[in-house]
């Protein structure tokens, strides 16, 4: 009985493990800013703000739907799941409010896009950094 | 745009057909300046009565004892383009089943948005401006829980985008973001009541101001307008009770200045949400006031409460609306002869009377990220003659109602 404990006690942590890959927000190596707080990132990400906290635009990268890490992210952010992202993002989008991240198909096309653009952030799993882009830390 | 009725269930085919791709319906444009985004919901609705005819807005024709595929279905598609960092510009056209078409009521909103500021916007054109927490997305069936609006609370309130001009200020505040927004032009509604009247509100102002973050949404607005009523039906019972009133009953005079027209109208309107740990719940209250003997306005307010079981949400919601007077009644004609003027006054006050309250149970159920099924069941208590927000081709009723309104949808974006 005690095998059979340990062995569920095991299952549910490498499958917390494998749900719980970490996820990091990055952005272009020159922009200035090199940390953001949770509700930041937050701001940019739910469309309460189109700019960082130093004043310069902010251009937000969303992964593809069907992508677990984006899954993950809003998890991880917001509590959320994508239904949810997307019911939220469907009032602000048909009522003009807010412009949704844009969408990009592949961690390559993220992390070039982001070497183009100063104003870009996105979030990636950590092991897809690359020296091409800095990792933004944030925090509660 | 514009759907003619014989074409509805070709059109059901293809939104049906949109949802089961979604993935072929997400539009990738190049250009990516330039978006575009759509909404669709295919609906049934079934109502139990005979005479009463159930419909979300008064803008609509009513659902009698049968089934309906119309009134709950739609199809919306927007583009905007951005031209620059400070500069865009929206579009959104919505084909809906409609009680008179036209492109100019197809354009739900035409605007150009200049950001002034990192916290100040301006839009000019033909806006939405969130008169109330659902208003400027109210056809967005995928964006709410239910599969129609509370009737008891947006039925009355059919306008869409306001003709005009619409600046917004946004700032953080505490955890959250406080925003307010001031508006000024014109909007448009039809009321249906066997003939489509055209409400015009001119000189329409609003303001709002509210505060929200992850769990809360508070929002207080005003508006005010100067209504012009096309196809006015009311005038010849003017001039009738007017010429009665000079020709031996006086006090007929009393009734003779019933007009809707060029009377000012006022919204008063209140609402919270709260999301959190699977909870959501909605209220809001409103009272909308008029200088017009006929109907001095209505008070109305529903309060939503859901629970997020997974992918599913169950709900329950409870909605009323009442005159804010009783209903007008007319005199005893001193005379025979006034009778059938007696009996015509009294049918039209009781056309202008709401009371009805709804208790609604349902659940919603996101069967992909873009896609949700829905379905709910109304139960709808209707006072005497209480049924101005109800279609009704014989009249108001002389008793007490009950109607039981099953609706179900399939919800999705794209």
């Amino acid at each position: 009985m005690k095998i059979l404990n340990a062995l569920i006690v095991l299952l549910v942590f490498s499958y917390s493990g494998i749900s719980q890959a970490e996820v990091v927000v990055v952005a272009n190596k020159n922009n200035e800013v090199k940390a953001l707080t949770k509700k930041q990132v937050i701001d940019i990400y739910m469309g309460r703000t189109s700019f960082f906290p130093d004043g310069q635009a902010a251009l937000p990268i969303d992964q593809k739907a069907s992508s677990v890490v984006r899954k993950l992210f809003y998890n991880q952010l917001v509590n959320k799941t994508v239904s949810e992202i997307n019911a939220y993002w469907a009032r602000l989008i048909f009522s003009g409010r807010a412009t949704p991240p844009r969408t990009l198909e592949s961690v390559t096309t993220i992390i070039d896009f982001i070497k183009k653009n100063k104003s870009a952030i996105a979030y990636i799993q950590l092991e897809d950094v690359t020296d091409d882009v800095q990792v933004i830390n944030y925090v509660d | 745009m514009i759907i003619p009725n014989k074409i509805w269930p070709q059109f059901f085919v293809l939104c049906l057909t949109f949802c089961f791709n979604t993935e072929v319906l997400a539009v990738e444009t190049q250009l990516s300046n330039f978006k575009l985004n759509g909404f669709g919901t295919v609906g049934l609705t079934k109502n139990s009565d005979q005479d009463l005819g159930y419909r979300e807005m008064v803008s609509q024709q009513g659902i009698f004892d049968e089934y309906d595929w119309g009134q709950n279905s739609n199809l919306g598609i927007q583009a905007n383009y951005y031209a620059s960092e400070k500069l865009d510009f929206a579009l959104q056209l919505l084909a809906i089943k409609r009680s008179e078409n036209s492109l100019n009521k197809s354009i739900q909103w035409a605007y150009v948005n200049y950001k002034i500021s990192p916290k100040l916007d301006l839009r000019l054109g033909r806006v939405g401006v969130g008169s109330f927490l659902m208003s400027d997305y109210r056809h967005v069936g995928f964006a709410r829980l239910w599969t129609h609006l509370p009737t008891e609370f947006y039925g009355l309130r059919p306008v869409n985008g306001v003709d005009g001009i619409d600046l917004k200020y946004k700032q953080p505040l505490f955890d959250g973001l406080f925003s307010t927004n001031m508006w000024y032009g014109q909007a448009n509604y039809d009321f249906y009541t066997q003939d489509v009247s055209e409400v015009h509100l001119k000189q329409l102002f609003g303001a709002s101001i509210g505060w929200e973050n992850d769990i809360w949404n508070v929002r207080f607005t005003y508006n005010q307008a100067q209504t012009q009523i096309t196809n006015n039906s009311i005038k010849p019972l003017e001039q009738a009770l007017q010429k009665a009133s000079f020709s031996g009953w006086p006090l007929a005079g009393d009734y003779a200045d019933l007009t809707i027209d060029n009377k000012m109208v006022r919204y008063y309107a209140a609402g919270v949400s709260y999301d959190k740990n699977d909870w959501l719940v909605q209220s809001e209250l409103s009272v909308v006031h008029t200088d017009s003997k006929l109907t001095s306005g209505t008070m109305s307010s529903y309060l939503s409460v859901g629970r997020k079981l997974g992918s599913v949400t169950p709900f329950i919601s409870g909605s009323w609306v009442k005159s804010l007077d009783d209903r007008l009644i007319m005199p005893t004609a001193p005379s025979g002869s006034y009778a059938l003027l007696q009996n015509v006054s009294q049918y039209v006050f009781n056309q202008f009377y709401a009371g009805q309250h709804t208790v609604s149970v349902g659940a919603r159920w996101d069967v992909q990220p873009k896609v949700a099924l829905k379905f709910q069941w109304d139960k709808t208590w209707v006072d005497e003659y209480g049924s101005l927000l109800l279609d009704t081709p014989h009249g108001a009723i002389a008793e007490k109602r009950q109607l039981d309104v099953f609706s179900a949808s399939i919800d999705f974006i794209f």
